[in-house]
């Protein structure tokens, strides 16, 4: 792999040496001001939220710390668990999957009707909304659906299947197919952008599958596998369709617990349980982006 | 049409006839039966209010007690409705009024009973009742329920109302009266859908266990932390064992899962069954002998309509015959003046299917008979709402 390291270090000395970089400052200042307008004072107004009283129609600007004490209360911390953990989980998932999908499109797939194929019909969800892509399911898993009417139907039951609706099995049933498309979608475009030529290096040099998934893959495509994570993982964690339309209230997730707060005014535990949320979040992002094999490839390409 | 009417106030009487008059291009019996001089009144005030009234009328709140069509609200009044639709949900609705100014921007208000408890005279007033005729003719126990009153006091006015049980399959389970099968019935596992809402469900496990001897609750619709975490603990306990297949959330959602039998028993609202019935379903609304769960929806006058004529107008229709025949035929529904919609179904047949001349018939008199039995009034606002609300939430994450 040392051929590799040579050849992407050759390039960035070459920029760095003999291009002077002209800092867009408008852009910046443009970018700064949206930002924390829109990013950064809905955050720390929900922080301050978060240590106020709580009224009988509205927040009191008061200190109290009762939103935190409540925090995992009334089987919110099981909520809190149970929801990190399918959405890890379904994360984890939809990674494995859409890594060689994507590798295979980027790389091995050379005919252009069946990229464009392949991209047009992961493309066509997006067209629909979260609800009308979840709903269908209920009638493919529903007692008299098309999966257990088919599996009764071939003998291979005697009677429906009823924990693929309404149980944690159906949220990842639900969640899988639409989150697929954000992960792939990132991952395929930073693999399509790596030259060819690396690859070949690494064949050129005796190198493995995994050698190529390790040492160049990985590194080169880590802005994509980040942003795939971060454009799956974030979504689940606020997704409310699939745990209300497939798991029918029964697997409760923290997206169902945030919206009951808010329709009963508790908006200081809101703001506390979205703090939680954020700062986990950031946490993941944080050890993901430290993760060896994706950090050398992410902080070469940031040079 | 007469003996119809003998029990129907002057006012009320008079807007009956006047709309059957003018429908029937002023020919007929009732032109007869009351005589050249009303008919007079009718027609010049008809027109007056065609030519003054051109205004709309804004109404904020959940749209269950929605016409199909406003047609006939506008040849009444003269005002064309606007009903902005909010969830039917305590929390969006108060949010609204509070920092929406939903009660600023909307001539009435509509809302479940109870919410004035929590509003209160900051935003409501009550109505002026001099100006509905038909005022004194509500039923004491309609005007007087704790979903209409603020300290004791009628405080808004009667829109719709109910009293529910829950549906189900007779073929599976035979006639029902208790919601033992919606609780605690082994025939049931798994094949029940309960309402996600802590309004409904958790007050009816509340009646069926204070039938049961399981609880002591003193009002399954204001109960203390205390209770309403006993019934929680029960609920958990059959969510447990499997007694509960789904929680349902909305119309689509409790018609599709009762009439895709992926339940055979479900909490749900009268209309449902009406649907299904109407899809050929063999499904039945039961009557329960643990009580019922009686609820109501009201309009609240905000503060700066209290001298505004026009809501009066509409206030008037709210209670007149038109509209409680035509909500009873449409969702099953009943209004402050039931004796109206009998009188204005009798007095105008063609306008509904036969069918819904029936129902609509039928429904009042069942009606009458479900509000002898037992009951406890569905209550919006609790004194403990946050406590029972995390209560549910507990239930839910269970």
């Amino acid at each position: 792999m040392g051929a590799l390291q040579v050849g992407v270090s050759t390039a960035e000395t070459q920029r760095g040496a003999g291009v002077k970089i002209r800092r867009p400052a408008i852009p910046i200042v443009i970018f700064t001001v949206f930002w924390a307008a829109l990013v950064v004072t809905p955050l720390v107004l929900t922080l301050i939220y978060s240590f106020l009283r709580q009224g009988e129609l509205g927040i009191e600007w008061h200190f109290s710390t009762s939103a935190w004490s409540g925090l995992t209360a009334f089987g919110r911390g099981a909520t809190l668990v149970r929801t990190f953990r399918i959405a890890i989980t379904v994360t984890l998932i939809e990674f494995v999957v859409a890594f060689p999908a994507a590798y295979w499109l980027a790389k091995r797939v050379r005919s252009t009707a069946l990229n464009v194929g392949v991209l047009a019909l992961l493309t066509a969800p997006f067209f629909l909304s979260e609800d009308s892509r979840t709903v269908v399911w209920t009638s493919v898993y529903s007692n008299d659906g098309l999966v257990n009417s088919g599996l009764e139907k071939i003998g291979l039951i005697h009677g429906p299947i009823s924990s693929l609706l309404f149980t944690e099995t159906s949220i990842y049933l639900g969640l899988l197919p639409i989150y697929f498309g954000t992960m792939f979608f990132p991952i395929w475009m930073s693999l399509v952008l790596i030259d060819d030529e690396y690859i070949e290096a690494t064949r050129d040099l005796g190198g493995s599958y995994f050698d190529l998934v390790k040492d160049v893959l990985l590194p080169l495509a880590a802005p994509g596998i980040i942003a795939g994570f971060i454009f799956t993982l974030v979504p689940i964690l606020g997704d409310n369709v699939v745990s209300g339309l497939l798991g029918g209230g029964q697997v409760v997730l923290m997206s169902d617990t945030v919206q009951s707060l808010v329709y009963n005014f508790q908006y200081t535990e809101t703001a506390a349980i979205s703090i939680v949320i954020t700062g986990v979040v950031a946490v993941l992002l944080l050890v993901l982006m430290r993760s060896r094999a994706l950090r050398a490839g992410f902080v070469d390409l940031r040079r | 049409m007469p003996d119809a009417l003998d029990h129907v106030d002057s006012y009320h009487r008079e807007m009956l006839t006047r709309d059957q008059l003018l429908r029937r291009s002023l020919v007929g019996l009732g032109a007869l039966a009351l005589g050249p001089a009303v008919l007079a009144s009718a027609r010049s005030a008809s027109a007056a209010t065609s030519a003054e009234r051109s205004t709309t009328l804004s109404v904020f709140g959940p749209n269950y007690a929605e016409l199909k069509s406003w047609s006939g609200f506008t040849q009444a009044t003269g005002q064309k409705m606007n009903w902005s639709i909010v969830a039917d949900a305590t929390g969006p609705f108060v949010s609204k009024v509070v920092t929406g100014g939903a009660a600023d921007h909307n001539d009435l208000l509509f809302f479940d009973g109870g919410v004035q408890n929590i509003l209160g005279p900051k935003y409501l007033v009550a109505p002026d009742t001099s100006k509905m005729p038909g005022w004194s003719k509500i039923p004491h126990t309609v005007l007087y329920n704790p979903q209409m009153t603020y300290k004791g006091k009628p405080f808004g006015v009667p829109g719709v109302y109910n009293a529910d049980s829950f549906g189900y399959y007779p073929k599976d389970l035979g006639t029902v009266t208790s919601y033992s099968v919606l609780f605690e019935d082994n025939r049931t596992l798994k094949k029940v859908a309960i309402e996600d809402n802590w309004l409904t469900t958790l007050p009816e496990a509340a009646t069926y266990m204070i039938h049961k001897g399981y609880a002591k609750i003193s009002d399954p619709s204001n109960m203390t932390p205390t209770e309403a975490s006993k019934v929680v603990d029960f609920l958990i306990q059959r969510k447990k064992a499997g007694q509960f297949r789904t929680f349902w959330t909305s119309w689509e959602e409790a018609i599709s899962l009762l009439g895709n039998r992926e339940v055979i028993v479900a909490n749900v609202w009268e209309p449902v069954i009406r649907a299904l019935l109407a899809q050929g379903k063999k499904v039945e609304y039961a009557y329960s002998k643990e009580g019922y769960n009686k609820w109501m929806g009201a309009f609240w006058v905000p503060s700066h309509s209290a001298n505004n004529p026009q809501i009066y107008d509409a206030l008037n229709y709210f209670l007149g015959g038109q509209y409680a025949a035509q909500i009873a035929a449409e969702q099953g529904y009943a209004t402050g003046r039931p004796d109206l919609g009998i009188a204005y179904v009798k007095a105008h047949p063609s306008q509904f299917k036969p069918a819904d001349r029936t129902y609509v018939l039928q429904k009042y008199k069942e009606t009458t008979t479900k509000y002898r039995s037992k009951y406890f009034w569905q209550n919006a606002a609790p004194q403990y709402r946050a406590e029972i609300e995390s209560e549910w939430e507990r239930f839910k994450s269970a």
